[in-house]
């Protein structure tokens, strides 16, 4: 029972899905030759199996002498013996040609199933790195192949057949190739991560794929029926022996994983692997090999490798030439990683400014501070890290505001701030410049070039957008200079631009907070002050409504109590009883008004407009009052020539200002109440004074709640003012009462004659003369 | 002025001619001759002469709506309905009619036994509440004014309803009059002789329309 060793690596659905698809590429690969096929099929040394499989290959002849090729061995003594595809089976045992056989039908079927490679060439040229080496990786699997061999052969101990060694060398990173033939273009950028990171390829390769080498190379030995002890090589080579199950193939992984560890030491053709090499000593511990081995194959391994390259048709080149190679190609190594090792100083150098200048930054930064201490904070920030020259900073709090400029000294001092009311958006698709570094040449932007008189040179001048969203605030780092790489990563500078644009941004918000903070205030004290109003015209509501349905309550009985005696007053002989009767019916009556009032107040009648004289309605209703009063001569009317008419109802404002005037005329016993008349703009303005002891403490406070009065108990109390400032209110009016400097309360009423500009053009009609109130 | 006989002769006629209507109406037959051939008095002329002869219907909405008193066309008690859902109130209403031989009264407290009422005992008067406990006066009102029979019973409103908005409301659903409560006495009566083209008490009612 073959044993398998689940991944534990967790996938996401996509991933998974992709993986599936790779699988499914691996398992649609063609199959194997019927030579191979048959050869692997076969299990024992039968004389009759034999001859069909030599047949069969000698029917092939460019395969005969590759096999042939495969099986001289320089070491051995045998090379130039064995001629024939019989003779290599009988010299060499049915295991060896069976190695050769596949070895050179895998290499074959592989290598010459070319797919379109145009995607990752293009690729590797862009980013200067290269792909998978095709020569090299097969040098690099001819190498470990033959290292394979030597080590199982000096290491009888193992039990692990040379030959099998060989095709399990030959064949343990076929991995890798299936990938790069299935997705050639990841899979150059497998290669060039592993190359840049330096690192092992497999983890690059489960994360930018999904899955490694070792899974793809098992499943398509998988795919190929390959013997078991080949599936496990290819799933479990080069990993920790520590961490391989008890198999019954793992000392031939052992001698693949210390192969490998020796070629690459060596750097033996392409191994796809960047990581440090192997410490080979350790590696053949681990394998229970003598590492005193490594030095004994070391020197046959050069020329064995380039016979067996010959065979399978890689490069021709003899021993000596692929010793050069490796010189070569470790020369190479060295200077790359020398070329990296500068550059990664060089980032280093710059990160650090970076990092200085946003720690710098931050130490310098107050949350409190305005927008433009935060630019001019800014400013001097990128002075120290992009180096002097002229900056300036263009930012817009949201969309549609207009854009706020702060322009610096070269010192990084505030030099002048402006605002521009231009509907310039840096997100739009035509101006994409803008938001990568350095920026869009400022030449684009001739609003903003009329506003920074102080450019030295407006051509070397760009725009850079530091936050990347559209949508919310914008900042812009106007400036000059060359803020690309190698003056500053790339990954520096938006490290430096977000922080920048963060602290501004924040700046921003924090005034809109302050001033969202004022406008709730001032919003909170008009609220309160219209609590209050609201709170009283509650209370006229519900006063309303108890009176609505008090009303149809008592309305009833009060008609009883009216009624009857009223027919108590008819049937009366004694004029008394008839008095007393006719005094319960007029009390009836009067209850019967309050109530109606009550209603009215609550719920008033609609305005009736008319255009009248105001010397008019104000006579009439003092009047009114006058005669409510019972008094004679105590009003006095003041109208200003300019007074003229009102629109009002002239019923309503009537019964509102007698009210008014008899609260004054029964202030005090002989008091003179005065009443002015005046016009300010289209406002009418009466004032009602009078000569009484004026409004207690308690009276200004409440002298329009109903039924209030400051009158001695007893007095008719009614609703009074309540009334009148209901009426005027419907007419959009206002009254307000309070104490004359020289004593005696004055009450202001104001009205808005809505109506006056059409009354103009029409002309005054106020020839209506009207007497004085008596 | 015609004697008692001839009056109670007039009462059972159906049709008037211009010198018995003119005497109902205590006006100059000239005055009745202009109203029917200006087509204010309906009427008709007998076949193959010109005499003008009135109907009793006619005459009798000619006199209403001159504000006529029509107690001679119409002489006994008047039959006035009360609506209202105190009984208090309808037991007022129901002395205040008893005093005066004028009228016979009816009560009613609910908008049903109102609409029963007025099927029954043919009001020409009826004196309505708003506010009823099934249905609401102006519904009644309307219930009756859909009925042609009553076109010309006279519906007086009674109530409490201050806001002038709630008594248009009253008077268009087909109310002939309102009254608040609660009311005087005498302006009640006034306003029913009103309705019922009585003489009043007091004055005698002379805007007749020349």
């Amino acid at each position: 029972m073959h044993r398998q060793i689940e991944s534990t690596e967790p996938l996401d659905a996509t991933r998974g899905r992709r993986v599936e698809l790779i699988l499914s590429q691996i398992d649609a690969l063609p199959t194997l030759s019927p030579i191979a096929t048959r050869l692997l099929e076969l299990s024992s040394d039968d004389e009759s199996d034999i001859k069909e499989i030599v047949a069969l290959i000698e029917s092939d002849p460019s395969l005969t002498s590759k096999i042939l090729g495969l099986c001289r061995r320089a070491d051995k003594g045998l090379g130039d013996r064995i001629t024939t595809v019989k003779h290599a089976v009988l010299m060499l045992g049915l295991s060896a040609v069976q190695a050769a056989v596949l070895s050179v039908d895998v290499f074959e079927l592989l290598d010459s199933h070319r797919f379109d490679n145009i995607d990752a060439e293009a690729y590797c040229e862009r980013t200067g790195t290269e792909g998978l080496d095709r020569v090299g990786f097969w040098k690099h699997a001819v190498a470990v192949a033959c290292a394979s061999e030597l080590l199982a052969e000096a290491s009888p101990a193992l039990e692990v057949s040379p030959e099998e060694a060989f095709v399990a060398g030959l064949l343990h990173d076929l991995g890798k190739l299936v990938l790069d033939m299935i997705l050639p273009r990841s899979y150059a950028r497998v290669a060039a991560m592993c190359e840049q990171r330096q690192c092992a390829t497999a983890d690059v390769e489960r994360t930018v794929i999904g899955i490694d080498h070792h899974t793809a190379g098992k499943r398509l030995a998988e795919h190929w029926s390959l013997p078991h002890v080949l599936q496990d090589v290819l799933w479990l080579h080069s990993q920790p022996m520590a961490g391989i199950p008890d198999l019954p193939h793992k000392p031939i992984i052992g001698v693949v994983t210390a192969a490998k560890g020796v070629c690459r030491s060596l750097l033996l053709g392409w191994s796809g692997e960047f990581g440090p090499p192997p410490d080979v000593v350790q590696l053949c511990l681990e394998s229970e090999i003598d590492p005193a081995m490594v030095e004994v194959i070391t020197p046959n391994l050069h020329e064995n490798i380039a016979r067996r390259c010959a065979a399978l048709g890689i490069d021709q080149q003899n021993d000596s030439g692929l010793l050069l190679q490796s010189v070569m190609a470790a020369n190479r190594k060295l200077g790359r990683m020398y070329e990296m090792l500068s550059a990664r100083s060089e980032a280093g150098k710059h990160q650090a400014r970076a990092l200085d200048a946003i720690c710098a930054f931050h130490r310098a930064w107050k949350p409190a501070r305005g927008i433009v201490d935060v630019c001019e904070q800014v400013a001097q920030s990128a002075i120290s890290a992009l180096g002097a020259g002229y900056y300036a900073i263009l930012f817009r709090p949201r969309d549609r505001e207009p854009w706020q400029l702060c322009r610096f000294s070269r010192e990084g001092l505030r030099s002048g701030a402006e605002l521009i009311d231009e509907a310039w958006d840096p997100f739009s698709s035509g101006n994409q410049r803008a938001t990568t570094p350095p920026g869009a040449p400022v030449d684009e932007l001739p609003w903003l070039v009329a506003h920074l008189r102080d450019v030295p040179e407006a051509s070397r001048v760009r725009v850079l957008v530091m936050n990347s969203a559209s949508g919310g605030p914008v900042v812009a780092l106007v400036h000059d200079r060359p803020l690309a790489p190698p003056h500053i990563g790339t990954r520096e500078l938006s490290a430096l631009l977000a922080t920048w644009a963060s602290a501004i941004t924040s700046a921003a918000q924090h005034e809109g907070a302050r001033r969202l903070g004022e406008q709730l205030a001032h919003t909170n004290r008009s609220l309160a002050q219209m609590q209050t109003q609201w709170a009283e015209a509650q209370s006229l509501v519900r006063l309303g409504e108890m009176a609505s349905g008090a009303a149809h309550e008592m309305n009833n009985p009060l008609t009883v109590i009216s009624g009857r005696s009223q027919m108590l007053a008819r049937a009366a002989e004694n004029p008394r009883d008839r008095a007393a009767a006719a005094s319960i019916a007029e009390a009836a009556q009067d209850l019967a008004n309050l109530i109606t009032g009550l209603r009215l107040l609550a719920d008033p009648p609609e305005l009736t407009l008319a255009r009248v004289s105001v010397e008019r309605v104000v006579a009439d209703a003092a009047a009114i009052a006058s005669g409510r009063a019972n008094v004679n001569d105590r009003v006095s009317l003041e109208c200003s020539p300019e007074v003229g008419t009102v629109s009002c109802d002239p019923e309503l404002l009537e019964n509102a200002l007698s009210e008014v005037i008899l609260n004054a005329i029964e202030s005090d016993a002989d008091t003179r109440v005065r009443i002015r008349a005046d016009r300010q703009g289209n406002t009418v303005r009466l004032i009602v004074a009078d000569g009484g002891p004026g409004f207690t403490q308690r009276a200004l406070r409440h002298a329009f709640d109903p039924f209030f009065s400051d009158k001695p108990a007893g007095r008719q109390t009614g609703l009074g003012l309540s009334r009148s400032r209901r009426l005027i209110e419907l007419h959009s009016g206002s009254i307000t009462i309070a104490n004359s400097p020289g004593g005696g309360a004055q009450v202001v009423i104001l009205l808005p004659d809505v109506a006056n500009a059409q009354a103009a053009l029409s002309g005054p009609d106020n020839g209506d003369e009207h007497a004085h109130a008596a | 002025m015609p004697d008692p006989q001839n009056k109670q002769d007039l009462v059972q006629k159906t049709v008037f001619t211009t010198g018995e209507a003119a005497t109902l109406c205590k006006v100059s037959q000239q005055t009745i001759i202009r109203c029917f051939d200006s087509g204010r008095l309906p009427g008709f002329r007998v076949p193959g002469s010109r005499f003008r002869r009135i109907p009793r219907e006619s005459l009798m909405r000619f006199m209403r709506q001159n504000g006529i008193p029509t107690d001679a066309l119409e002489p006994g008690a008047k039959r006035v309905l009360a609506v209202d859902d105190d009984a208090q109130i309808l037991e007022l209403f129901e002395d205040i009619f008893s005093r005066d031989e004028r009228f016979e009264l009816k009560t009613a407290a609910t908008g049903y036994d109102a609409g029963m009422l007025t099927e029954s005992f043919r009001p020409q008067l009826i004196i309505l509440d708003y506010m009823l406990p099934d249905v609401n006066g102006n519904v009644v009102c309307e219930r009756i004014r859909g009925n042609d029979e009553f076109r010309d019973t006279r519906i007086l409103f009674v109530s409490g309803v201050v806001n002038q908005t709630e008594i248009d409301a009253l008077l268009a659903a087909g109310g002939d009059g309102f009254l608040k409560k609660p009311f005087n006495i005498s302006t009640l009566m006034a306003e029913v002789e009103r309705l019922l083209g009585l003489e009043t008490q007091n004055s005698r009612s002379t805007n007749i329309v020349g």
